[in-house]
């Protein structure tokens, strides 16, 4: 009896190895140091930060969000970089013209996966001129300057194009 | 040269920041400016170094402090803007400080 259950209960133990390679390989390469003492510091380091992340990105039963390809997040970084130098051009034509006001305003996304709700909001945090407020399920708050000609509903959806439509696409 | 071109720019970014912090008066506006010059001119700023130091471990490491920044970057600008509008401040008020 008791072996039947210690059996299922290691079933359930999941360990995160992708998790690891990926902090200990920007341990490597930030600190550029192949000695053994840096190694081991890197490693125990990264075991102790895999401990406590556990019920924030992953738990027993795996990870708590959908995987995302290498190149898909490759192009969406570069359709990223593009947008950030796109609104820095019209951002510092309003900073010049200064005909804009602030405005908060709320967004429905139409995917409900936690991490590409991160990312979206991340993203509109990055591009100059929006600044994500606040984040309820799939629903984010945006505070963003809007034109004084420009109806407000023109904001939001320019918004779900620019960095939804790009995760609905790919999946 | 190519990399001064960039680093012209970067500081570009970080002076019409600068100006439109202290152009607006709102806070909210000011705090979207001071967004802007935390990602535009702090990624220039790294391509710059990047295209200066060319193929080297240098570089590799750049570009993981890009990613990093591009990651944790808004977050500051977040915490200081929610923090605001949780605590009632009105979107419209203009602050004359």
């Amino acid at each position: 009896m008791y072996k039947k259950s210690w059996v299922i209960d290691m079933k359930k133990i999941f360990i995160p190895y992708k998790l690891f390679f990926i902090v200990f390989s920007f341990w490597l390469l930030i600190t550029y140091n192949f000695s053994l003492f840096n190694i081991t510091i890197g490693f125990l380091a990264c075991i102790i930060v895999i401990f406590f992340s556990k019920g924030i990105i992953y738990d027993q039963n795996g990870y708590l969000f959908a995987s995302i390809t290498a190149l898909t997040m490759l192009k969406y970084s570069f359709n990223l970089l593009l947008e950030i130098y796109k609104s820095s051009f019209s951002y510092i034509a309003r900073i010049i013209k200064k005909d804009c006001q602030p405005l908060a305003l709320e967004v429905e996304l139409d995917v409900s996966d936690p991490l590409i709700i991160s990312i979206i909001s991340n993203s509109i945090t990055l591009t100059p001129g929006t600044i994500t407020i606040n984040v309820q399920g799939n629903k984010l708050t945006i505070l963003t300057l809007k034109d004084c000609q420009d109806p407000v509903t023109e904001v939001g959806t320019e918004i779900k194009e620019k960095f939804q439509s790009f995760f609905i696409e790919k999946g | 040269m190519i990399y001064k071109i960039i680093l012209v720019i970067s500081w570009f970014y970080i002076s019409f920041g600068i100006i439109g912090i202290f152009r607006f008066k709102n806070m909210y506006s000011r705090l979207l400016t001071s967004s802007k010059i935390d990602t535009v001119a702090s990624i220039t700023l790294i391509f710059a170094l990047i295209v200066k130091s060319g193929f080297t471990p240098v570089s590799i490491r750049l570009i993981l402090i890009l990613i990093f920044i591009l990651i944790t970057g808004p977050i500051s600008n977040h915490v200081i803007v929610r923090s605001a509008y949780l605590n009632d401040i009105p979107v419209n008020q203009e602050e004359v400080t």
